[in-house]
């Protein structure tokens, strides 16, 4: 088919305002937050499900391939349209259609901003718990896409542990619904494969989240150090005593440096970590908690700690937390992360190589971190305008998440692989693996429309 | 099966680990279906070459672990190897410090927390109060143990990748969730012979499809599950279970809406029927009148807030006017979950013959789901008990055999469609977990057929495209 004429045919399945092909519109929709770039042939906001059936239809019946996203803060380049096609954005689709607090879901559309659905759901005494660090653009539909973590995810899981059901559109445009309100429906697990998936697999287009009731009380502390691997040491001391906080999180000097300068959340700049440590449950014995968190601490040669008192402070401290990755292109214009995880008591060796590897190459690396869960975001600091530099910046990320899956860990813990990561998969699967994985998408998308040349090497 | 099959396998294995006697055979039947050879791996290798052997011949493989499960599912169409797992019982990597464990798919369930309960021999889960020393078993610990949190009906049988395959779960899914949640990694033999690992150490893990996730409730029909990788937890410092009984379902659900809509975050909350009631709690009275039912709440965590969860429970009881109550403590309450975990074990008990069906649905509708069947089982002169859990919207009911049992079956087929048509309105499900009788297969098994059973199929084809695994027994035919 013609260009022109597959144009003409989205216009009439979802309106002529609601496709989008200038210029501008296709530069617009052809980058993600990684490094990768690419071009769609047309840009859709469908604003139903049945639209998104009809546009998948054509898609398979054409043999062009589509790119479902949402606000493209993805890392990987998993929403670059690297093969042309159709990118299907979800703007239009971002209702949330039910709050069912009986039963502890919600359903809503792909479009929904994360942090709206966290908003909404706090005044009620809810929470949506995963939290991954670009809540305030990303949808959940993306979020679902990319199994998304986030600090909280230490406690309470990543997306996967939260989606119950979906109605989906399959590689054909067939629409279908995967779960739902029942706990326990016998068959495969298809809820639990598709989340993450990367869009490669089919397009959710409702989506069933569960919601648990927000905690009776929180505590967060910011505890410093003057060595990196003292505030390590604490994170597995933490976790020795049985204590599991909602989230344990760090930063080394270099980020803390670059948050100091934007938004001044009181770091000492001379540190060499902070921790932020967060407690939350009912309110009884959390106290008592906090006292040996604090003593652990102590154990290991903390230099000052920090405890909100109230929710203001609480922000504070957290505020530089939130603002790290944006903070450090004041040191650098551009940056990359690394996503590796590894086994948490592998950190300070891990920490020690990955500082190496920026020697070695002469880059400046900024660690910030979801230190409790051992998933390490080394922001490799370069100059995108530099072509050499960027090189050896790839040439460092690859590196550094080698170093992550020779430790017993692998290569991504929550940004996906995208086609940023692909060359790094035969890191940590065998061809064995990596070919039944091949098999699942054969049988769930045969013509290869869905998000064509992601996730799994060729 | 023929000499040249069997001698291809013994080679892997070894004589020892291989039985082909029929007489020896039929004791391994699966329903009506007995198996050509019954083989023993000890390790991932040697399951891979049963594999290969199996797929050059086109001969089907079933997996049995335990046995506790063999019940659940239709007769398998074809059964030519029985492969069982209890060769494969060790713990191959056990990292506390990093809250994982990894095991072999033959261990057993409370093996393995004994063994992650720390040196002190402390064990989170009472397995046998008789085989035990009185001072092995810590409540009030200091901390040092981890365990699974998970939590499947017999856990002195149950192996993990039989919990993993059937997708297993308990009361205490409530706080901590279910294998789905647990599961971080596995190691899995394909169609072809060859041995798949997904998944890794930890927690975050977003490398390549979750093909962990696709395993888990697959039955044994994707492969062979070899070897798992699951998250942990520090054991909790103390824990306390508050029994209470009432009058009426009515009243029983009251009290559970209500620490539901609390922020009280109990481990379990547990409905059940009287007679199981009086059974497990000999320390309260027997409850007045004939719809009595009780509920026991599950503490665990800190000193501080099991004592709260109690108090309030207790409070919240009264007013939902239980007519009695009592807070087990110690090896009373090792005792009353001990024995709560072997419920519903039909295939296994000398009593009589019973069905169990396990029930689903949104967690508000459980009330409802629950009384109708109770009450259409009366109607039919069925015998039933039940026990649920509460919180999270899943349940089991139990039908028995009376001695005057004439037109048992056709009374209890019609039962189980009006159950079905209940679950239908309900949005909810149904899985027949036990029933050990001739007609077993006029039973709706696998409940409603789902609208993506479609994809079910392909992704079956996808893998295991000459239906060696397990053909026929799990869901449509699959």
């Amino acid at each position: 088919m013609e260009r022109e004429e597959a144009i003409r045919k989205l216009q009439e399945s979802v309106g002529e305002e609601n496709v989008l092909f200038s210029d501008v519109d296709l530069t617009l929709y052809g980058y993600d937050a990684s490094l990768e770039k690419g071009r769609a042939d047309a840009v859709v906001l469908p604003g139903s499900t049945d639209q998104v059936s009809l546009v998948v239809r054509l898609a398979y019946q054409e043999g062009i391939p589509i790119i479902a996203r949402g606000s493209g803060t993805n890392l990987s380049g998993g929403t670059v349209p690297v093969r042309g096609g159709i990118v299907l954005h979800f703007s239009r689709m971002n209702k949330i259609l039910e709050v069912d607090i009986p039963n502890r879901t919600v359903t809503v559309e792909p479009g929904v901003i994360t942090l709206d659905l966290q908003t909404m759901l706090l005044k009620q005494g809810f929470l949506y718990a995963p939290d991954p660090a670009s809540q305030k653009v990303s949808t959940l539909g993306g979020n679902v896409g990319e199994n998304s973590g986030g600090p909280h995810c230490l406690k309470y899981g990543v997306t996967t542990n939260h989606v119950l059901g979906a109605e989906v559109v399959l590689y054909d445009g067939t629409v279908t619904w995967i779960g739902g309100k029942n706990p326990d429906n016998p068959g495969y697990d298809l809820m639990g494969l598709i989340v993450g998936s990367e869009g490669t697999l089919a397009i959710a287009t409702k989506i069933i989240l569960r919601i648990i009731r927000a905690p009776e009380a929180i505590k967060t502390m910011l505890a410093i150090y003057d060595s990196i691997e003292d505030a390590s040491n604490t994170v597995s001391a933490i976790i020795a005593e049985g204590i599991v906080p909602a989230t344990l999180e760090m930063m080394d000097h270099v980020v803390m440096e670059a948050v100091e300068k934007s938004v001044q959340a009181g770091y000492p700049l001379d540190a060499a970590a902070v921790l932020i440590i967060e407690l939350d449950g009912l309110k009884d014995g959390l106290d008592r908690q906090a006292a040996k968190v604090l003593e652990i601490c102590k154990r290991h040669n903390v230099r000052e700690i920090q405890l909100a008192r109230d929710e203001a402070e609480r922000a504070r401290l957290w505020a530089g937390r939130k603002g790290a990755f944006g903070a450090v292109t004041r040191l650098r214009p551009c940056y990359m992360v690394c996503d590796g995880t590894v086994p948490r008591t592998k950190l300070p060796e891990v920490l020690n190589q990955v500082m190496e590897v920026g020697k070695k190459y002469g880059l400046l690396i900024g660690n910030v971190f979801h230190a409790g869960d051992g998933n390490l975001h080394p922001l490799i600091l370069f100059d995108e305008r530099d072509e050499a530099e960027k090189n050896t910046a790839m040439k460092a990320a690859s590196e550094i998440l080698k170093i992550c899956a020779d430790a017993g860990g692998t290569i991504s813990g929550e940004h996906g692989i995208g086609i940023e990561k692909l060359r790094e998969m035969n890191f940590i699967f065998t061809e064995d693996d990596l070919e039944t994985m091949r098999k699942i998408k054969r049988a769930m998308d045969p013509k290869d429309v869905l998000n064509p040349g992601k996730v799994i090497p060729n | 099966m023929n000499d040249v099959i069997l001698r291809e396998l013994e080679e892997g294995l070894g004589a020892d680990n291989l039985m082909a006697e029929s007489s020896e055979l039929s004791a391994y039947s699966v329903g009506s279906v007995s198996p050509g050879a019954v083989v023993f791996p000890g390790t991932i290798e040697e399951v891979a070459h049963i594999v290969k052997v199996a797929a050059e011949n086109n001969l089907a493989i079933v997996v049995r672990g335990g046995g506790t499960k063999m019940g659940l599912g239709r007769d398998p169409e074809r059964m030519d190897i029985l492969l069982c797992t209890s060769r494969l019982g060790k713990v191959t990597d056990m990292d506390t410090a990093n809250l994982t464990v990894t095991a072999q798919a033959g261990m057993r369930f409370a093996d393995i927390q004994g063994a992650l309960a720390g040196e002190e021999n402390r064990c989170y889960l009472l397995v046998s109060p008789n085989g035990r020393e009185q001072d092995e078993v810590c409540f009030e610990r200091e901390h040092g143990g981890c365990f699974v949190p998970l939590d499947p009906p017999f856990p002195d049988m149950a192996t993990l990748g039989g919990i993993v395959a059937a997708n297993s779960s308990g009361p205490r899914r409530l706080l901590y969730g279910t294998v789905r949640d647990m599961l971080l990694g596995v190691r899995f033999v394909n169609a072809e012979g060859k041995i798949i690992g997904v998944g890794g150490k930890t927690v975050k893990n977003v490398s390549g499809y979750d093909v962990s996730r696709l395993i888990i409730g697959s039955m044994g029909t994707l492969g062979v599950l070899c070897e798992m990788t699951l998250r942990l937890l520090p054991l909790p410092e103390t824990a306390a279970t508050t029994v209470m009984g009432f009058r009426s379902l009515d009243d029983a659900f009251s009290l559970v809406d209500a620490i539901m809509a609390s922020q009280l975050t109990p481990a379990a909350i547990e409905l059940f029927g009287k007679k199981t009631g009086v059974r497990l709690t000999p320390q309260l009275q027997e409850i007045g009148g004939g719809d009595g039912c009780f509920v026991a709440v599950l503490a665990e965590g800190a000193s501080e807030v099991v004592e709260r969860i109690g108090a309030d429970t207790l409070d919240m009881g009264a007013r939902a006017g239980s007519l009695e109550s009592v807070i087990l403590k110690g090896d009373d309450h090792l005792s009353f979950w001990h024995d709560y975990y072997q419920l519903g074990r039909s295939d296994h008990g000398n009593g009589p013959k019973e069905i169990v069906v396990r029930v689903s649905c949104p967690i508000s509708r459980l009330k409802e789901l629950l009384g109708k069947a109770m009450n259409e089982s009366a109607a039919l002169g069925l015998a039933s008990d039940i026990f649920a859990h509460a919180g999270s919207g899943v349940g089991r009911i139990i039908i028995r055999e009376k001695e005057e049992g004439d037109g048992f079956k056709e009374r209890v087929l019609k039962w189980m469609g009006r159950l079905l048509e209940l679950c239908i309105s309900i949005s909810g499900n149904l899985v027949v977990e036990g029933a050990a009788y001739p007609w077993k297969g006029e039973l709706p098994i696998w409940g409603i057929s789902r609208p993506e059973h479609d994809l079910v199929e392909r992704i079956k084809q996808g893998m295991d495209p000459a239906r060696i695994f397990s053909p026929g027994r799990y869901v449509g035919g699959v």
